[in-house]
């Protein structure tokens, strides 16, 4: 017999052995079979509740998912129109009234946009704002705007871009501010305020159409003061949007 | 004990079931606690480990017992259960404690076992097994225990471990080597194949 198989078995042996009488006082307790029925009993109520919970989780996270690729796949309008900055407003229109984030350049595609509050949804679409000035010039700018729209001749067929300067410091407002106003027809008007304008107290407001005409009118620090509170600009919302 | 049981812990399967199912664990619940016991070095985590996977067991009774070989189907269930095990910091803090030179391998943790060890040689004998099983890797610990223990054969042990016949004689080799310091306690035990665990500075 080859010595290292022989060794080999004798160890296989001894291991058996030690391993025999290792165990051999070993006594599982009695009620092992009643903790496996209480372990059984348990695992069947933890997954009566995680199951349920399980899937209403599992679908909720689909149907999330489906409504995230479906906003994310959903079209974006360009309004692209002439001697005006490219818009991209979202369709559909975001609901509720809320800043959500601005950019610091005048609109470009895709830029971030602000609503402003206390115009109807319907008058407008989609703006873009000076975060730092918007809180001191919504309102006034807003009335303003809304203002122009009555005053100018409308057209649903073209667009009008108005010009307004800021009404008070104008050296603060470091960035352009533009609104931009869609009609439910789907027309729109972009109103710019910016730091070079001229601004004298309620100075001269100019207004471009988009088919390259230029109106100018002066608006009437009158017809602003009238316009200037909230609820007036919103009458004035209200009437546009009636348009 | 089966006597004991109630219709309703038979959930969905029948009666039947459950009584077939209790007299399997009545009658063969010491071998699987002590071959869980030889794994793991600790009784109370022995019946844990045992315990767990008879509950895991249960939901596939019928079809087990129908196969005719239960044993086959639990005992690989409680060698992937150790499996699982070996991987927790519970098992490093338990296989640490039972490792030479420690404060609990120095103790007993049998606990209610202790009073049955009549001979103060053979506690000496228990305690050096169990710290050598202890100190063999978790992998050389279950073919130690499914060659020589449960009696497989090489290709039994395999299937059981889910490795190949030539690993389980690399290991069951390497096993038996550190085993043999045992039967002559001035050999130097073999290297095994556990990795070093950290020393924890206080």
């Amino acid at each position: 017999m080859n010595p290292a198989a022989s060794d080999d078995w004798e160890d296989e042996n001894a291991a058996r052995a030690l391993l025999q009488q290792h165990v051999a006082d070993i006594h599982p307790a009695p009620d092992l079979i009643d903790r496996v029925e209480a372990g059984i009993r348990q695992r069947r109520r933890t997954r009566r509740i995680v199951l349920p919970v399980t899937m209403v989780t599992a679908a909720a996270c689909v149907v999330a998912l489906a409504f995230a690729v479906e906003r994310t796949a959903a079209p974006v309008t360009h309004v692209a129109q002439a001697a005006q900055p490219v818009i991209a407003c979202p369709n559909p229109l975001p609901s509720g009234w809320a800043n959500a984030g601005v950019p610091a350049t005048p609109p470009v595609p895709g830029a971030a946009r602000a609503l402003l509050p206390g115009v109807p949804k319907a008058a407008v679409s989609c703006s873009t704002i000076d975060p730092a000035r918007a809180t001191a010039l919504t309102a006034q700018q807003l009335s303003a705007a809304v203002a122009a729209l009555a005053a100018a001749p409308f057209n649903s067929s073209t667009s009008t871009t108005v010009v307004i300067p800021p009404c008070e410091e104008p050296a603060q407002l470091e960035r352009p501010l533009y609104l931009i106003f869609e009609y439910p027809d789907g027309t729109h008007l972009t109103i710019t305020a910016n730091a070079e304008t001229a601004c004298d107290g309620y100075g001269p407001v100019s207004w471009y159409a988009n088919n390259g005409q230029v109106h100018t009118a002066a608006f009437q620090s009158s017809v602003l003061d009238s316009l200037a509170g909230s609820a007036a600009s919103t009458a004035s919302a209200a009437s546009v949007a009636a348009r | 004990m089966p006597g004991n049981l109630s219709a309703r812990s038979s959930g969905v399967k029948g009666v039947t079931d459950w009584t077939d199912f209790a007299d399997y664990v009545g009658a063969r619940r010491e071998a699987w606690v002590r071959a869980a016991y030889l794994l793991v070095g600790d009784v109370h985590q022995a019946e844990d480990l045992v315990q767990g996977t008879l509950i895991r067991v249960w939901p596939h009774w019928r079809r087990i017992s129908a196969q005719g070989d239960p044993d086959a189907y639990v005992r690989k269930a409680i060698f992937h259960q150790f499996a699982s095990f070996a991987r927790t910091r519970r098992w490093r803090e338990l296989s640490d404690g039972l490792r030479p030179g420690t404060q609990s391998a120095e103790s007993d943790t049998y606990s209610g076992h202790t009073a049955r060890f009549d001979a103060a040689g053979a506690v000496d004998t228990r305690l050096q097994l169990r710290e050598t099983l202890a100190a063999l890797a978790p992998r050389q610990r279950a073919v130690l225990v499914l060659r020589y223990y449960l009696d497989l054969s090489e290709a039994e042990t395999a299937s059981v471990l889910g490795c190949s016949i030539g690993t389980v004689k690399s290991q069951a080799s390497k096993a038996l080597k550190h085993l043999r310091t045992l039967a002559s306690p001035g050999a130097e035990p073999e290297p095994t194949d556990r990795p070093p665990t950290k020393e924890v500075k206080a």
